[in-house]
């Protein structure tokens, strides 16, 4: 099984060259059957990765570009009235794929997005009395752009918190961006390497990966930091402390351990939490370093 | 500067230190109090932020200077005083130079020391009271330090309230701790005595008359002698120039002797009656050596008594003292030798300046009338009775005293009327001495005991009859209301009494609460000096047997020791709170040694650090094997966070965590 994870980590590498950190934390999001939020400037592989990762996972996806004027129906899906049968059929939206990917997702109207929010919480979809579940695995890999540019809708506090995590690709070195440009005009050849059942023997591997007490207390130390400790944070949920643990094991899995250790907190702790301790009050320049003034504040040793 | 302390600091702090200077303001050379006004307004001018403080340089040069000049100007007045100025002159110094909370320290702690200096000098309630409020503002300063953020009343009851609570400790601590012999020699104040001289010129108690300061108080445990049987004998004076009585050369040498603790000693002989009575005296210092007693007194432990049966103690009374005596009457006399004779009927020569003609010639011409000696005596008592007057402000006597007394003024107060008698007689031939001492005394019917006061001072005559000295007070004809009833009734003019003191108490007797609250008063301060000034190791072994009679000695120490280590064991649980302290497991000790290795040279962990990253950057840092450092990592994280783990791996692993810790640190 890790030598899959290891060929898939080596294949989202070398799409997106010099990465490693954020691709590793885009597995780990999958693995713990998160849903991944990916944040940054145009053009900088955030629609790359989402689709090599639904690619590589061997998983059906489909894109979609939200724009401001697109409605709930065009996710979700509409009933159209079938002329010959005489009745109104269901025609699916883009959500009832694998791994939809929500392309700036902050273009769009508040309204649509929280109908993709409400999906993603609920893994269904109920149109005109009819409850259709949504495909299994499923996850939602969101890109957005900084808010800063034009014509974008902050996503609610509320609706962040349904994305496990939110990862920053951030500009490549010189290198990677130099061995991009050499390669540029090779075709990328991207292949399936897990099929849906290895990947969900993988979810099931993850969640057995086992936390102590010791470990437990030092994630709840950090949680606590951000309830009590006095910084301007909006503190952490219950909610947030459970899917920090998920993404921990996932953590832990993916480099081969079969228990939770601080690093693997720590690996996951800013990209898991740092959207949802600063909030919709979303300031560029202050980026991780909510996060990373809990991880310094708590020591793992106590 | 930094400015560390708050206003309300500094105001505590300046009204703290006038306040003792204020309390020590008798006991300190004038030129030190003004050092100190001066100490005071500098730091007051610098409070209102017109100076600056003192430079260093400059306040060391102040004080060398003023330590050298206090040593020279007191160096003949012993260490002890010495030391006393010298630690005020730091404290002065120090309350110039608060700069730091260290400073502030060192200034309250010299302070409390001033404040128990400030109790040798005076132990009444009042003292007492002051010197609390001392201790409160010294208190309160410790408190502000440590307490910034407090409002007004919540830091004045945090202020209370932990007074309040080591308040029984205080007293345990009192009541318990052995007291320690004195580190420095008391001062002998030479001029400051208060009371009787050695010497009697008439004239002089006078003075004395007209003060109301408490001389001492007497209890008597069951028989209360009368009014004209309370003459409490302090000094006989045997020997007359003319002027002056004073003691002869043979008693001054036993005085003398006493003073070095040797003397004669007066027992309870087995045979003899009881003691009529005992009573116990509570006498305020008046730094001499005599100790005012009745007609006879056995010697009490620790005290001697002299030929005369004064008693004497061998330190002056210089605080308030508590001593218990026992009356008796059952005293063998001796014949006089001749010696004794020569001594006890010594005066000046006849036809000298200072010969009183006219009595001589009076004697002799009774004698050639054929009269007895004692008829003449007895004649003399009687013109007393009809024709002289008693005051205190008599007229000025001449050269002749005796014979301007006897014939021209006649009037005057007790030292005249014995000083005349005592010339008649000795002149007759009797041998006859004069006592000083104090004569009855104010019943205090509250309070149950008697106070009395400088204004009861008398003067009175022993005269040698039948084999043993009889006491005859001269005064007693010419104002027996003197005698029975005090000094108050004996003046017909009633602003004599207390002329000088406009403000006594003792004047307005007849405003029923002002007699109520000052008996209240005296009564205070009579147990505060019965049961605390005077609570020495003595007493302090006698309470205990009391208390814990039936307990063996041993068996209290180690009961003691008992409660002593259950009280500490309990404080510290409070304080360190065991049972909420984690555990440190063996890997966090191993990893926790390893990190104080390199902490000694220079790598410290950051907080929030992991194992990993730390041994990442201990390879780093110190060219350690990588992969031996991650192995530490590895091992760390495995023993603390693996779940299922036996204890066997688990010891294998901690071995082995050992092993590499070892490695990682031999260098």
């Amino acid at each position: 099984m890790h030598n899959k994870i290891e060929k898939v980590l080596a294949q989202l590498n070398s799409v997106l060259l010099g990465k490693t950190q954020q691709t590793k934390l885009a597995l780990v999001c999958l693995l713990a059957d998160g849903h991944l939020l990916i944040e940054d400037l145009p053009g900088m592989g955030k629609t790359t990765l989402a689709a090599t990762l639904a690619k590589t996972l061997g998983l059906d996806y489909q894109r979609v570009q939200f724009t401001s004027d697109m409605l709930p129906a065009d996710i979700i899906g509409v009933s159209i009235f079938d002329t010959q049968k005489q009745l109104f059929s269901f025609h699916q939206g883009p959500i009832f794929n694998q791994v939809l990917l929500a392309d700036e997702i902050n273009r769009a109207s508040p309204k649509t997005q929280s109908a993709l929010l409400e999906a993603m919480e609920e893994k269904q979809v109920s149109v005109d009395g009819t409850t259709y579940p949504l495909a299994k695995p499923f996850f939602v890999i969101a890109t957005q752009n900084p808010l800063d540019q034009a014509g974008t809708f902050p996503l609610p506090e509320s609706q962040l918190d349904r994305f496990m995590m939110r990862i920053e690709l951030g500009f490549p070195s010189q290198q990677a961006e130099m061995q991009m440009l050499k390669n540029d005009h090779k075709e990328q050849k991207v292949q399936a390497i897990v099929d849906v059942s290895e990947l969900q023997a993988m979810q099931v591997a993850v969640q057995k990966v086992e936390a102590n007490d010791a470990l437990l207390d030092y994630l709840l130390r950090l949680i606590a930091e951000s309830r009590y400790g006095g910084l301007a944070v909006n503190p952490l949920s219950p909610r947030c402390s459970k899917v920090l643990l998920q993404a921990a094991k996932a953590m832990a899995f993916i480099n081969q351990r079969s228990y939770v250790i601080p690093e693997d907190v720590q690996a996951v702790f800013v990209a898991v939490t740092e959207h949802r301790l600063m909030g919709s009050h979303q300031d560029k320049s202050s980026n991780g370093v909510l996060s990373e003034t809990l991880l310094k504040r708590i020591d793992p040793l106590n | 500067m930094k400015e560390f302390l708050n206003r309300f600091n500094l105001t505590l702090i300046i009204v703290c230190y006038s306040a003792i200077v204020l309390a020590l303001y008798e006991q300190l050379h004038i030129y030190v109090v003004l050092f100190g006004v001066l100490c005071a307004c500098w730091r007051g001018a610098h409070f209102f932020g017109w100076i600056a403080l003192m430079p260093r340089f400059l306040l060391s040069a102040v004080a060398i200077a003023t330590s050298a000049l206090t040593v020279g100007l007191l160096y003949q007045q012993g260490v002890f005083n010495i030391m006393l100025h010298l630690i005020f002159l730091g404290f002065s110094l120090k309350f110039l130079e608060l700069r730091s909370t260290r400073d502030v320290y060192f200034f309250v702690n010299t302070g409390f020391i001033l404040i128990a200096l400030f109790f040798i000098f005076n132990t009444s309630i009042v003292a007492t009271l002051v010197a609390s409020f001392l201790l409160l503002l010294l208190f309160a300063i410790l408190l502000s330090l440590h307490a910034q953020r407090l409002v007004k009343n919540a830091y004045l009851t945090l202020l209370f309230k932990s007074c309040l609570l080591s308040l029984p400790l205080a007293i345990v601590l009192f009541v318990v701790m052995p007291r320690l012999p004195s580190l420095w020699k008391m001062p002998i104040q030479k001029q400051a005595t208060t009371g009787l001289s050695d010497t009697v010129s008439p004239g002089e108690i006078a003075k004395l008359s007209r003060s109301s300061a408490l001389a001492f108080r007497a209890t008597f445990s069951d028989v209360i002698a009368p009014e004209s049987e309370r003459y409490w004998r302090a000094m006989t004076l045997d020997n007359f120039d003319g002027r002056t009585w004073s003691q002869s050369t043979s008693l001054k040498q036993e005085e003398s002797m006493a003073k070095r603790g040797g003397g004669r000693q007066f027992y309870q002989t087995k045979n003899a009656e009881q003691p009529k009575s005992e009573y116990e005296l509570i006498i305020e210092p008046h730094y001499n050596y005599w100790l005012p007693v009745l007609d006879y007194a056995l010697t009490p432990t620790g005290l001697v008594s002299l030929s005369d049966y004064s008693l004497r103690s061998d330190k002056p009374v210089i605080a308030r003292q508590a001593i218990t005596v026992a009356q008796t009457s059952a005293v063998k006399t001796q014949p006089l030798t001749a010696n004794q004779i020569r001594q006890f009927t010594q005066l000046p020569e006849r036809k000298s300046a200072l010969g009183n003609d006219r009595t001589d010639a009076w004697i002799a011409e009774n004698l050639s009338n054929g009269l007895s000696k004692e008829s003449i005596l007895a004649q003399l008592l009687n013109g007393f009775s009809e024709s002289f007057r008693y005051t205190l402000e008599p007229p000025r006597l001449g050269e002749k005293q005796i014979d301007d007394f006897l014939f021209n003024s006649q009037a005057g107060f007790c030292v005249h009327f014995a000083s005349s008698y005592l010339y008649v007689a000795r002149r007759l031939g009797f041998p006859a001495r004069m006592v000083t001492g104090y004569l009855g005394g104010e019943w205090q019917a509250s309070e149950g005991f008697f106070t009395i006061r400088q204004y009861d001072a008398h003067a009175w005559v022993e005269i040698w009859r039948e084999n043993r000295w009889q006491r005859v007070d001269p005064t007693a004809y010419v104002a027996p209301e003197r005698v029975e009833s005090g000094l108050q009734a004996a003046l017909t003019d009633g602003n004599e009494f207390l002329a000088d003191e406009y403000f006594s108490l003792q004047k307005w007797q007849s405003v029923e609460l002002i007699n109520l609250l000052r008996g209240r008063l005296a009564q205070m301060d009579y147990l505060w000096a019965r049961y605390v000034v005077n609570f020495d190791n003595q007493s302090q072994v006698k309470l205990m047997q009391r208390w814990l009679s039936k307990i063996p000695w041993l068996k209290l120490a180690y009961a003691v020791m008992l409660v002593m280590a259950i009280i500490f064991a309990a404080l510290l649980l409070i304080i360190f709170k065991p049972w909420q302290v984690n555990k440190i497991t063996i890997e966090d000790k191993i990893y926790l040694q390893l990190q104080g290795h390199f902490n000694k040279q220079g790598m410290k962990r950051e907080a929030g650090q992991s194992v990993s990253e730390y041994c990442l950057l201990l390879s780093k840092t110190f060219l350690l094997s990588d992969s031996l450092c991650q192995s530490f990592a590895l091992k760390y994280n495995a023993i603390k966070y693996q779940t299922r783990q036996t204890k066997g791996q688990r010891k294998k692993q901690i071995k082995q965590l050992i092993f590499i810790s070892k490695q990682l640190t031999k260098r």
